[in-house]
């Protein structure tokens, strides 16, 4: 049985983060009416319809459904690669001075651009090639189906996602506790088990965090990634395009979408951070 | 419960062991200062000395985690130059692994050696008995006060069945009674489990208690100002006199060390 006081936290617990969107709604509905033009703000019930029927085909462009889900196939895809090639990097960077000196200035000079201002030299470098040009598929579905994975997209995302990664690894190994290892080596660990059973777990919180960090920058740059030509799908697409035709609820909702997408992908991850290492916020 | 002289063959020996640090802004410390010690098979040395005298360096330079900047440190006559299975430590400072539950810090050095599961957890679990802690076998390590974390650190040390087992002030954050407890449990498996300690402590009772050799070291740069031998079989009365006396000679030593420090 709940007792009164519980029952009342609990029902506030979840009032309390609805009251902000909900005075949106009712800003929204209000000033659609005032309004009264379609192409400024549509009617909420116009977007409301279009998320509630996610498969729905939407003039030229595909469903909405399809248009997230090749969205978020390109993204992981970046993702990965960046995860890939961060993680081990920033390790080894954290651990060894040497490499930390030699790789970091490099590193440091591309920081500071921008994923976007990369687009004209990835369009020199890739062009329109994607997946299918890797694989040599010409023809087919699959043609379809990987040729949507532009190169030029992929590595976008990758520049998004990677430096956060690499980060955050770099600063999760350098700030691992020397008598951690010290322990573990005379304990008796390889340099190998030092590296997978000391360092990565006492650097994982970190290395999680960078990796969630990392996810939200590449679902940013995803709408640059699919602004690119030769783009004919993806939300972000699905947006620019939205626009030209002037169906502004199909902004919206393309709009709305990629903010669900990206909080329950942050949710996810927050989920694993506090289950798997809440011994590091209470370690003393 | 005296254990004469059977053993005389030297398990550890410092040479002339040197340490200099060199600090960011560019000043050399002196950490250690030719020490020179013989250490026998089944021996129970205590060291004691200054804060900052080198202590620390000097075992972590015996575990092989730091080399020496001249003289050398050798186990059964073989230079140590990293380190050994059959040498362990028990840090200063808190060094379990805090992402394992105890049980799993326990049977970590069977695991880098690679020892079965069933077969370390099992080990683990007698020796989490030895130090009173098998009802935190699930518990992570920030869930135990200071104290219990060190108990853990002993039984890890403990499991890694190590012929030489260094010990920087491991009973430092445990209270009057659980010390004495456990400086009995010590002497307990040191005597039934055959292994030589180095045994770093502040507590110059304790060192009186515990060793069989007492080295005074002197204030930075770390000598070795003095070895006391002590006869006195086990188990030691603290109301013994000549415990007192020798604990009393020591202190004053020390005592000096510190004051020459201060001028
Ligand atoms: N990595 C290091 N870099 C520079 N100086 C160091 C380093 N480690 C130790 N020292 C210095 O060497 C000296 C001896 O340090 P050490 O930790 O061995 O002392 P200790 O005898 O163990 O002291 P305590 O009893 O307080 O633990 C100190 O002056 C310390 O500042
Ligand atoms: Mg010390």
């Amino acid at each position: 049985m709940l007792s009164d006081s519980t029952m009342k936290s609990q029902v506030t617990s979840i009032l309390i983060p609805v009251i902000v969107p909900v005075l949106l709604i009712i800003v929204w509905i209000y000033a659609a009416l005032k309004i009264g033009n379609q192409v400024i703000l549509p009617p909420i019930d116009n977007v409301l319809n279009l998320l509630a029927n996610p498969t729905e085909n939407l003039i030229s462009m595909g469903s909405l459904a399809s248009n997230i889900t090749v969205s978020l196939v390109r993204v992981l895809m970046g993702y990965l690669l960046a995860a890939s090639v961060g993680i081990p990097l920033g390790v080894i960077m954290g651990y060894y001075a040497l490499v930390f000196r030699l790789m970091n200035t490099f590193l440091n000079l591309f920081r500071p651009i921008p994923p976007l201002a990369w687009v004209p030299l990835v369009m020199a470098w890739f062009g329109v090639a994607s997946m299918a040009t890797a694989f040599g598929v010409e023809t087919g579905k699959l043609y379809i189906y990987l040729n949507n994975l532009k190169f030029s997209m992929i590595f976008i995302i990758f520049i998004g996602g990677f430096y956060p990664i690499l980060t955050s690894s770099i600063h999760g190994v350098a700030g691992v506790n020397r008598t951690l290892i010290d322990s573990a080596r005379v304990l008796g660990a390889s340099e190998l088990q030092v590296f997978r059973k000391v360092l990565l777990p006492a650097a994982m919180p970190s290395i999680i965090n960078g990796l969630r960090i990392g996810l939200g920058i590449s679902w940013m740059c995803l709408v640059s990634a699919e602004m690119l030509p030769g783009s004919i799908s993806g939300v972000g697409y699905l947006i620019t395009h939205a626009y030209t035709l002037a169906s502004i609820d199909i902004v919206i909702a393309g709009m709305i979408s990629i903010g669900i997408v990206g909080m329950t992908m942050d949710r996810i991850f927050h989920h694993i951070e506090n289950r798997r290492y809440a011994w590091q916020r209470l370690t003393r | 419960m005296s254990r004469g002289s059977i053993d005389m063959t030297v398990i550890l020996s410092a040479n002339q062991v040197c340490k200099i640090f060199w600090t960011n802004n560019g000043d050399r410390i002196r950490a250690v200062d030719t020490v020179c010690l013989s250490v026998m098979e089944n021996d129970f040395v205590c060291i004691v000395g200054p804060s900052g005298c080198g202590k620390s360096t000097f075992l972590r330079i015996t575990a092989g985690l730091e080399p020496a900047s001249s003289g050398d440190v050798r186990f059964r006559g073989l230079e140590i130059k990293k380190p050994l299975p059959q040498i362990g430590l028990v840090f200063q400072e808190y060094s379990l692994f805090p992402w394992l539950p105890v049980i799993d810090n326990v049977a970590s050095g069977p695991e880098f050696a690679g020892m079965k599961k069933a077969k370390r957890l099992d080990l683990a679990r007698h020796y989490l008995d030895v130090v009173g802690m098998t009802e935190f076998a699930a518990a992570f390590p920030h869930e135990l006060s200071g104290g219990m974390r060190q108990r853990v650190a002993i039984a890890r040390a403990f499991a890694n069945d190590p012929e030489i087992l260094l010990m920087d002030e491991p009973f430092g954050s445990l209270d009057a009674h659980t010390r004495i407890l456990m400086q009995k449990e010590l002497l307990r498996i040191w005597e039934t489990h055959r292994k030589t300690i180095l045994f770093v402590t502040h507590s110059v009772d304790e060192a009186v208690y515990l060793a069989d050799r007492v080295v005074v070291m002197s204030a930075r740069p770390g000598k070795i100002k003095e070895i006391h031998k002590i006869d006195m079989g086990r188990p030691r009365s603290r109301a013994n006199p000549s415990y007192g006396e020798l604990t009393d000679r020591i202190l004053q030593q020390l005592e000096q060390e510190v004051m020459g420090l201060k001028n």
